[in-house]
Formats: C-alpha cells, sequence, structure tokens
C-alpha cells in the first residue's frame, strides 16, 4: 500500500508524523518542565541564560509540565487508538528480534551488507518497546501524581514515595531513551530515514537495500 | 501549620514528606536532600535549611544537596510516648491547646465568638491544622510583623507572614490537572474518527477493486 512519488517511497502517513513529533515535542518539554519540578534550576545555574526564569517557578513549570502532560496523553492514546483500529503492529516486537538487531549492528560495525528487513528493523522495533516501558511507567506515575494533586485527596505515604521515585527513574529511562534514538542517526544507514518523518517520504533506493522483505 | 492539602507534602520531588497518623506533615530527615522545593511552594516558607547534614553527605557532598529540611513535626518523638508537643508543655501563659482536630476546631471557633475574635489558619491555604485565635485582626498582626522586620532589617526566612487570603499553589493548578486528566479521553476520539476515515476510504478501494476482479472472470 506505499504509495509512490518519484524514486521516493512513503514511509511515514501523516498520522504518524503528526504523533512522532507530538510525542517528541511534549516529551522534549516535559523533561525541561520537569528538571524544573527538581530544585536545579534556580540553584546550579549561577547566570540565568536570557529568557529562562520561568523555570525556576514551581508554578510556572507544574503549569508548563500539566500542559504538554495533556498533550503527550493526547498523542499516545491517540498513537494506540488509532493502530489498534488499523490493526497496524509493524513496530511490535517479534520473536528473535534480539538476534536480528545484533546481527545488523555487527553488520554496521564491520562494514558487511545488513540482513534483509521488514518495515521496521528488529533494532527498532526493540527501541519501541523500550519507549512503550519507559513512556508508559512515566504516564502511569505522572497520572498518580496529577490525581494526588486534587484538593482534598490525601495519598498514602507509600504512594507518595513510590510515585515520586518512579516517575524519575522513569525520567532517567526516557532521556536515556531519547539520547539513543538521537544517537542511532549518527550512524550513516540510518540517516536517511530522517526525511521520513518530516515530509513522509524516503530515497528508493534505501528501501530496496534494506527492506526486502 | 500543617495543611489539609499540604503542597510541600504532595510536591517533594522525592516523596519523602509524610503525614503522620497525628496528620503531622513530616519530613523524613534521612532522606531529605535539601532541596528546598518544600520552602519555595509553601505559603509561608516554613520548611528550613540545616546545611551540612543528611543523606547528600554520603553520596555526592559537593554537588547534590545542602542539607537537610526541617520544619515542625508536631513533636512527633514525644507523641510516640504519649506526652503532649513541647510548644504546649513551655507556654508559660497555657495559650497553647494540642488535641483532636475537629474538638480543637470546635473550640477555636467558641473562643472567638467569646472574644469577639479572629481566626488564623483555617481558610489560608485552604485549611491547616493550626488555628490561631485572637482578638486583634490578622491584618493588624501582619503590619506589625513586617514593620517589625523592617526596622530590624531582617529579610531572611523562618519570620512568617499572616496576610490574610493565602491561596494554596495547587488550588491554582487545579484546571490544568482536569485538562490533563481528560487529554486521553480527546486523543482516542481524535485517533477513532481519523482511523474511521482511512479504513472506510480502504474498504470503498477495496470493494471497487474486487468489482474489476469479478468483471474480468
Ligand atoms: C517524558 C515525560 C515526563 C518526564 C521526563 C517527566 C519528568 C518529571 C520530573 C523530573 C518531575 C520532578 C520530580 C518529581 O516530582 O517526581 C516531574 C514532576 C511531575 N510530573 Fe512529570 N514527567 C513526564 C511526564 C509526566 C506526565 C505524562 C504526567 C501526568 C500525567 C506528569 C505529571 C507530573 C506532575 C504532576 C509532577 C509534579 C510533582 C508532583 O506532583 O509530585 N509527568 N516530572
Ligand atoms: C523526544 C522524543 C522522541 C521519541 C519518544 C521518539 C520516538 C520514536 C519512535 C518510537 C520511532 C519509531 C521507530 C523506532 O523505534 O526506531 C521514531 C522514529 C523516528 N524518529 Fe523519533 N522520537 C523522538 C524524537 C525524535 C527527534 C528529536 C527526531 C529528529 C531528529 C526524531 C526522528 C525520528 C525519525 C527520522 C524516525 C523515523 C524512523 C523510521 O522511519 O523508521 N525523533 N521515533
Ligand atoms: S504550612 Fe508550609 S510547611 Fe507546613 S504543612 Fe503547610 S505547606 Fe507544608
Amino acid at each position: 500500500m506505499r504509495q509512490k512519488k518519484k524514486n521516493k517511497i512513503y514511509r511515514q502517513p501523516l498520522p504518524n508524523r503528526f504523533v512522532h513529533w507530538g510525542v517528541a515535542i511534549s516529551i522534549i518539554m516535559l523533561i525541561i518542565t520537569g528538571i524544573g519540578q527538581m530544585p536545579v534550576y534556580g540553584r546550579y545555574l549561577i547566570v540565568q541564560p536570557f529568557g529562562t526564569k520561568w523555570l525556576t517557578s514551581y508554578e510556572i513549570t507544574l503549569l508548563v509540565h500539566y500542559f504538554f502532560a495533556a498533550t503527550l496523553l493526547f498523542f499516545t492514546t491517540y498513537h494506540i487508538v488509532y493502530h489498534v483500529m488499523k490493526k497496524e503492529f509493524d513496530i511490535w516486537p517479534k520473536k528473535g528480534d534480539v538476534k536480528g538487531s545484533y546481527l545488523i549492528i555487527k553488520a554496521m560495525i564491520l562494514g558487511q551488507k545488513e540482513p534483509p528487513s521488514e518495515k521496521y528493523l528488529p533494532e527498532q522495533r526493540i527501541a519501541y518497546l523500550y519507549f512503550v516501558i519507559s513512556i508508559g511507567l512515566v504516564i502511569v506515575t505522572g497520572v498518580i501524581k496529577v490525581i494526588k494533586n486534587i484538593m482534598g485527596v490525601q495519598p498514602s505515604n507509600g504512594i507518595l514515595f513510590w510515585g515520586a521515585q518512579l516517575h524519575n527513574l522513569a525520567t532517567v529511562m526516557v532521556i536515556l531513551g531519547v539520547v539513543m534514538h538521537l544517537a542511532a542517526f549518527i550512524v550513516k544507514e540510518n540517516r536517511k530515514l530522517l526525511p521520513g518523518m518530516f515530509t513522509g517520504y524516503v530515497d528508493e533506493e534505501y528501501v530496496k537495500e534494506r527492506h526486502s522483505l | 501549620m500543617h495543611c489539609l492539602d499540604a503542597p510541600c507534602q504532595k510536591l517533594c520531588p522525592f516523596g519523602v514528606i509524610e503525614k503522620t497518623k497525628h496528620g503531622a506533615v513530616k519530613i523524613d530527615e534521612n532522606f531529605c536532600m535539601g532541596g528546598a522545593k518544600c520552602r519555595a511552594v509553601c505559603s509561608w516558607d516554613i520548611p528550613q535549611r540545616q546545611a551540612g547534614v543528611g543523606l547528600y553527605m554520603q553520596l555526592v557532598p559537593e554537588l547534590a544537596g545542602g542539607g537537610v529540611m526541617y520544619k515542625c513535626d508536631m513533636c512527633a518523638d514525644l507523641l510516640k510516648e504519649g506526652k503532649s508537643p513541647a510548644c504546649e508543655a513551655a507556654c508559660p501563659k497555657g495559650a497553647i491547646e494540642f488535641g483532636p482536630y475537629e474538638q480543637i476546631r470546635k473550640k477555636a471557633y467558641e473562643r472567638a465568638k467569646e472574644i469577639g475574635g479572629f481566626i488564623y489558619g483555617d481558610v489560608e491555604n485552604s485549611g491547616t491544622l493550626t488555628l490561631y485565635v485572637s482578638d486583634v485582626p490578622f491584618d493588624k498582626i501582619d503590619e506589625a510583623i513586617e514593620a517589625k522586620k523592617k526596622e530590624e532589617n531582617d529579610t531572611r526566612f523562618g519570620r512568617p507572614h499572616m496576610k490574610s487570603e493565602v491561596e494554596n499553589m495547587l488550588e491554582t493548578t487545579h484546571g490544568y490537572m482536569l485538562a490533563t486528566l481528560i487529554a486521553p479521553i480527546a486523543g482516542a476520539a481524535a485517533a477513532g474518527i481519523t482511523a474511521y476515515k482511512v479504513l472506510s476510504g480502504q474498504k470503498k478501494k477495496e470493494g471497487g477493486e474486487h468489482c474489476e476482479a469479478k468483471e474480468e472472470k
């Protein structure tokens, strides 16, 4: 069903790009404002960079955190409902993906030819699962945090403790995930995917070479 | 003040502020990193930092933390032994009374009525367990505190104001919380609509192909 346009293959339809960039922007802002919810910016930035004063206000960063938490929830539920309805599970990990990733990464490092792949490479599927787990954790603990912040709701000490600790752990996981995700584009073979996320299209040659399945 | 909806407790980034069974808001001094967020979100800047102690000394003394935040914990250790809090025992005028919340609250209102006085702490910051009763309006008291601070050139933390209309930070952000909780429903709805459109579009196409195939035969 991949449409063609002058030597380009339509890889990422609009809803995918819409979700990807919605999630990416939400998460980047959540990281910035979430760290603002830790006593950090006011404390360690000796010189306040221009335009960042708001980050030292817990009240403002909390509002902005809520705002992007809302957008993140919007895009993730969109993503889940959309692909479940369309029964598209190209990116869901399959058996043998760990071995498959190993083979591809080995080929990348040794400069050999990669084994052929489906729409998503095995390591992309594993990367996706990693994002699902870490973003899932950040959302579940985040929702607990939002509920307990409602006036009149008194959480137990344990919920408060584990909610905060796991939210922080998940934050570290998400940041690592984003760093690894971006680091993946250091590898030349992967860079051809970049236009796909912006315009939807990738080079035909790329697809022929990598996705013979 | 031991707020009913204590922002310091709910917003601690490590979740190490507990509520005791007496309702006291108590910082766990063994795990506090001294970041002072509790002080920043408290309407009265009550938690105060003691530098040079605490968990961070064992972890990364140069970098993280900066001590431990302390605040009144209703003398949790004394209460455990069945004794009354130190302030109640020590006040020479016997002006401090400790007891079950509802009972004390009732008493505070009765007393205020008796002397034609005012109460501080029942509505401030959306309600606290500490209630002050006075026949002098609290605005006047606040003015006096301010004047005294100015006189002594005291700009440090640790001498709280008594302004009226103290708003709880969590109340301010209420609308956004609800928006956050509603967002997934909107997301599901939007997805449902686009997926439905795409799917029915496909069906039409498939249906078309089907017809062609039949014609060929
Ligand atoms: C990538 C996503 C996210 C990152 C990196 C992130 C990071 C953080 C960090 C570092 C904090 C401060 C530490 C703490 O209080 O535990 C924080 C606080 C908070 N986060 Fe997130 N967060 C994310 C997503 C979310 C989501 C989806 C929600 C809500 C559904 C949420 C709700 C909150 C709330 C309410 C607080 C305020 C502190 C509190 O109430 O205890 N976060 N976040
Ligand atoms: C900040 C949070 C981000 C998240 C959670 C995220 C998540 C994802 C996920 C789950 C995929 C699916 C493929 C895979 O797992 O490898 C993907 C693909 C992609 N991402 Fe991101 N991403 C983020 C940020 C970015 C940024 C900042 C860029 C821009 C440089 C980017 C560029 C891409 C591209 C080009 C693809 C397409 C790969 C393909 O077509 O297979 N992403 N992203
Ligand atoms: S008065 Fe301040 S320190 Fe005391 S419980 Fe309320 S928010 Fe916390």
